[in-house]
């Protein structure tokens, strides 16, 4: 099957593998191309129309999904080709059959950077009528914010009010999508393949090799947790070993966790509802024991608006309203509202345990098996005035040295350095956005290339809060680092922030853009990515003429733009 | 040999490189000041502020810490004054009292034993602001630290007598007239415009004594009025005593070649005593000074910082050729030196009548000024009744202070719980004198004034045990061995070597004529109170009258007297 030369280079490049690095491998060229296992065994689709899967994502859960959806598509023999929003082509969305469409919500309501330019056609004057269409719509959101699963919602109404043929309802996905994903995708596979009629049997099972992923998260070693700044803040270094995990990411990417409940709660939690510690209950069909699904499955630590319905529901017991969610937590609901009767019952208004993401703080070529991550606390106040922290910033915190913590590998091609390696980058990341730009300064500091960088930063005060301070200094001294400003908040008089000296710079970042300079902003949306824009488009108005908006879309448009924002 | 970088071997150290590139002490100093990625400024600038009062310096104590959290140290600057014979007005002190509260992390005064006083833990963002407060007040930390004249001595008791006046106004005119020229202090720091011709086209108008490359090392010039020897003479580069007759100042005896900075186990290093090189009359004063300051700019060492004090010029030139070197450059040979006596360096504490007034003379626990003490100073200076003078000792002295005055003074301390009556400190403390060191000095090795309260303590209980609890002792620290407060002319002095870890130094002579000599290598605690007790005893039993304890030492063959400087190491 392969010639002598390509044979020593596989035998070349799997020198020195380990079992698991030759298992990933062998899953990564399966992926590469169709299997042609697959295509042998079983019928090509006669009479299949094809289907598209458009994605849209800010953190890589859409893309997953969608890939998940093409997955399970084909076992069933069924081609679809996967999109993400922003390369998708417009003009083909009148003659598509099958639509499916996977898209997450941020902010107030809104869809992600990446798919805005197909939300404005889908909802514009332009979108054609869609009667040939059939569709159905995952929405990712999270149902602690308002605006829970609206861009979901409105590309469901929308398409539908165009004329489409709704194929499966809308899935709403909280942040524990894993198993309503799983629901929606087989639901779809089933009404597409029925729709399509294309009589299909499922392929031939293709061993898939170990792999961590979001499921089979890898148990990662904790090196190093060290506190940056001082109480209250304790922005958190953790350096967590990768090692035989064959795990792989790049700057850009995200590391996914699996955070557990404080033990305190959960035991709490568990006498409140006379429930054996170890005893096995089952909720939503599984079987578990109560320690686990308190410490490690289920949502205890706060409440979403829509798990009190469904609480007063299952125990009869009477429901506060939805304002009552906000700062508290299960056990709060257990001791204010008692359910009428105990037992694990109750529990079935909980939502999952999700992962938690944060964007990988090193570069893997440059630390080896190494991922960092820098952990902002979490903490807000509860309704009873105390101060809490989230759930997964807490139990990171007390994350020691030689325990493990449950990972994997978010990637988000969203967010990466160019190709080209001279290419000028201007980094935007205060506070803890600043992670990712220290993955990307290490990745450019190891490859070399002599692309300028200049990074703006900002935190409260200079002395506590510079994150990696003596690793900018340093960059900056050997000439990586070609300019960095930042702005402590706290430390003069007036409160400066990151769009402030992005104005005082206006001229230089201008000229930068004009020299084909790669625009990234990481970090909060509401307080900060906003106020950045906003700057961008002022200062390509000031210095450029014409109009800022329409020239950030461009520079977005040609991947010179991407935000990282939450 | 030229002015700017005179160098016999060849290499100069790169100290001189900064000095000669920085454009007459300007350097990046101005554009480091902007930079707020860092709380510090650049290496090369660090050794230019210098010459401005100012030293980065860090604190210690957390360093490791910050390191290990990504973390640059936690930088923050030390602020020299020029105060020429430490008298300050009223409003001066409320200037630097201000400053030291609102400005400073320490909130507290320290003052020096070069009769000044210095502010710890400014943040880079204030320094500005310090020196403007201070500039309101004609007060200046030009020089304060550097290769220049440093601030220049006077005994303190200005109000003493005529003589002691004259001696203040030759310090006064010493250090105005051996002043950098350069204008990079005023343009930095309180936003003077440069002058349009440029200084670095006219560098002889611009530093006329300096040159470029300023002094090889610092320079120290104290003026004495015997027969207190409180400035300690012999340890200056240049000394001036003054030397009186029917209470008239006749001129002065001039010393050269002093100095006490060394380095342990350098045998090249050694503490100096200066000589007497002749007499000049009160007029001839600042314009020796200025001489003797030219001849170490052309023949001091700029190739091995640590060869480069005027000591080892002198040492190295010998004593006839700085004479002949000076005459010529003078253009008159002086006179022999006139007889005078020393009697001791200790401070008058309390209430005393002269005929300006009264003084108070206020005994400060190595010299650190806050809390109840520094609410009290400010009061007093708020009644605008008295001269403020800082002595060798690192004391404070309010000088002309009337009678009805006195009263309001008292309330004052009395209303802040300042005891004004010194009778119950041992001789001991009164006469202890410890530097800065840990957590803030960079040189330190092991603690000084943070600990030099603790011990003299202990050796109190020893003292007590022989009745020695009233007998002036000096006792003197310093956390490394280059002698800011004077270890090697303390009867007991206490040099650094590693955290709780000192050199003992034995048997210089009270009135700060005789060196001490080595006694004991890396001592801890016990071993210093084990050493000194036994001498204590046998001090108490075998004193001749009115013997000091140095001088006992020595007599006894307990301590050396060592012969020459060299000699000085174990």
């Amino acid at each position: 099957m392969l010639s002598p030369e390509q044979l020593k280079a596989a035998a070349r490049l799997s020198e020195n593998l380990d079992s698991r690095q030759l298992a990933w491998l062998s899953g990564y060229f399966a992926g590469l191309h169709p299997s042609p296992v697959a295509s042998a065994v079983v019928a090509p689709p006669l009479s299949a129309p094809g289907c598209a899967v458009v994605y849209g994502t800010q953190t890589g859960n859409g893309k997953m999904i969608a890939g998940q959806l093409a997955a399970a598509l084909k076992s069933r023999n069924l081609e679809a080709d996967v999109f993400s929003m922003s390369e998708y082509k417009t003009a083909r969305l009148k003659k598509e059959k099958f639509l499916f469409i996977i898209v997450s919500t941020h902010g107030e309501g809104e869809p992600p950077d990446s798919a805005a330019e197909f939300f404005e056609f889908v909802s514009g004057g332009r979108a054609p009528k869609l009667s040939g269409l059939s569709y159905s719509v995952l929405a990712l959101g999270d149902s602690s914010y308002e605006h829970f699963c609206k861009a979901g919602r409105d590309m469901d109404a929308r398409l539908g009010a165009l004329g489409a043929r709704r194929l499966v309802e809308l899935a709403e996905c909280d942040l524990d999508f894993d198993r309503a994903a799983e629901q929606w995708r087989a639901s779809v596979a089933e009404a597409y393949a029925g729709a399509a009629l294309v009589k299909t049997e499922p392929g031939a099972d293709i061993a898939a090799p170990q792999v961590f992923d979001r499921l089979r998260p890898f148990d990662a070693p904790v090196l190093r947790n060290i506190a940056l700044n001082g109480e209250p803040r304790q922005t958190r270094h953790m350096e967590l070993s990768l090692e035989d995990s064959g795990l792989i990411y790049r700057p850009g990417d995200s590391l996914g966790v699996w955070p557990r409940n404080s033990r305190a709660l959960a035991e709490q939690t568990a006498a409140a509802l006379n429930l054996e510690w170890d005893s096995e209950i089952e909720v939503g069909g599984e079987s578990a024991p109560v320690s686990e699904w308190l410490l490690s499955r289920l949502e205890i630590s706060f409440l979403t608006p829509s798990s009190l319905p469904r609480y007063g529901e299952i125990t009869g017991a009477s429901v506060p309203p939805a304002e009552y969610a906000e700062g508290r937590g299960f056990f709060d609901l257990l001791r204010d509202y008692p359910p009428r009767e105990k037992g694990a019952a109750p529990l079935q208004c909980l939502r999952r345990l999700a992962p938690r993401l944060y964007s990988a703080a090193s570069s893997l070529l440059a630390r080896g098996g190494e991922a960092h991550l820098l952990v902002g606390r979490d903490l807000y106040f509860g309704a009873d005035g105390r101060l809490r922290e989230g759930v997964c910033s807490s139990y990171l915190r007390a994350a020691e040295e030689g325990e493990t913590v449950k990972v994997y590998v978010q990637s988000n091609d969203n967010f990466r350095l160019p190709d080209d390696a001279a290419a000028p980058v201007i980094m935007v990341g205060p506070g803890t956005g600043v992670a990712p730009f220290r993955a990307f300064m290490e990745e450019r500091e190891e490859r070399g290339g002599g692309g300028k960088n200049w990074m703006f930063f900002g935190e409260r005060r200079r002395r506590e809060d510079f994150y990696y301070q003596t690793e900018w200094r340093a960059w900056q001294k050997k000439g990586l680092l070609t300019r960095m400003d930042a702005a402590f908040s706290r430390d003069g008089a007036n409160k400066l922030y990151v769009q402030h000296k992005m104005r005082r710079r206006g001229k230089e970042i201008w000229e930068w853009l004009e020299e084909g300079a790669h625009v990234y902003v990481c970090g909060d949306e509401r307080a900060m990515a906003r106020d950045v824009h906003a700057e961008l488009c002022a200062l390509a108005e000031a210095h450029g003429g014409g109009d800022g908006e329409a020239f950030m879309k461009k520079m977005r448009d040609e991947g010179r733009y991407q935000r990282d924002v939450y | 040999m030229s002015i700017d970088g005179a160098n016999k071997n060849g290499g100069l150290s790169p100290v001189e490189e900064i000095k000669e590139k920085g454009g007459y002490l300007r350097g990046g100093i101005a554009a480091g000041l902007e930079d707020d990625l860092t709380g510090g400024v650049d290496e090369d600038d660090q050794s230019l502020i210098k010459f401005h009062g100012i030293y980065q310096q860090d604190d210690r104590d957390v360093r490791a810490d910050r390191a290990a959290r990504k973390l640059e140290p936690d930088y923050s600057f030390m602020i020299r004054l020029r105060v020429p014979g430490g008298r300050m007005t009223p409003e001066q002190w409320l200037a630097t009292d201000f400053a030291a509260a609102e400005l400073t992390e320490a909130g507290s005064i320290r003052l020096t034993t070069r009769q000044t006083m210095q502010f710890h833990g400014v943040p880079k963002e204030n320094l500005r602001a310090v020196l403007k407060t201070c500039a309101r007040r004609l007060l200046d930390s030009i020089a304060a630290c550097g290769d220049v004249n440093r601030n220049v001595m006077c005994s303190p008791h200005a109000g003493l007598s005529p003589a002691h006046k004259e001696a203040h106004d030759a310090a006064r005119k010493i250090s105005e007239y051996l002043l950098p020229r350069s204008r990079a202090y005023y343009e930095i720091w309180l936003g003077e415009d440069k002058l349009a011709s440029s200084p670095r086209t006219a560098p002889r108008a611009e530093e006329p004594l300096y040159g470029k490359s300023y002094l090889p090392r610092k320079f120290k010039i104290a003026v004495a009025v015997p027969p207190s020897n409180d400035v300690d003479i012999y340890s200056q580069d240049v000394g001036f005593a003054a030397v009186v007759r029917g209470g008239k100042l006749r001129g002065f005896n001039v010393y050269a070649g002093g100095g006490l900075g060394m380095t342990h186990g350098d045998r090249r290093t050694y503490p100096r005593l200066a000589d007497a090189l002749g007499f000049c009359a009160p007029s001839q004063a600042a314009e020796t000074a200025w001489q003797i300051a030219a001849l170490q700019r052309d023949f001091g060492d700029r190739s091995d910082r640590k060869q480069a004090r005027f000591k080892y010029t002198v040492a190295r030139l010998g004593l006839d050729f700085v004479r002949e070197e000076l005459a010529l450059r003078l253009g008159f040979v002086m006179p022999p030196p006139e007889k005078i006596e020393w009697t001791g360096r200790a401070d008058v504490l309390g209430w005393r009548e002269t005929p300006g007034g009264w003084d108070l003379g206020l005994h400060i626990d190595n010299g650190r000024i806050g809390g109840a003490l520094k609410d009290a100073l400010r009061e007093t200076a708020a009644l605008e009744c008295c001269e403020f003078l800082m002595t060798p000792n690192q004391n404070l002295m309010l000088v002309g202070v009337s009678e009805k005055n006195r009263a309001r003074v008292e309330k004052v301390f009395e209303r802040r719980g300042v005891g004004l009556d010194f009778s119950g400190i041992s001789g001991l403390r009164k006469n202890a004198m410890a530097c800065v060191a840990f957590p803030t000095c960079p040189l330190a090795f092991a603690e000084s004034e943070r600990y030099l309260p603790s011990l003299v303590e202990k050796l109190e209980g020893e003292l007590a045990k022989h009745g020695l609890e009233k007998d002036e002792i000096s006792i003197r620290m310093t956390g490394c061995p280059n002698g800011c407060a004077r270890p090697y002319l303390g009867e007991i002095g206490l040099a650094g070597k590693s955290p709780g870890r000192y050199n003992l130094y034995l048997g210089a002579a009270a009135d700060g004529s005789r060196l001490s000599s080595f006694f004991g290598n890396n001592m801890n605690e016990a071993q210093i109170l084990a050493a000194l007790s036994p001498l204590f005893g046998e001090y108490a039993k075998n004193r001749n009258a009115g013997e000091a304890f140095g001088d006992f030492l020595v007599r006894t063959g307990k301590a050396r007297a060592p012969k020459n400087a060299a000699d000085f190491h174990p």
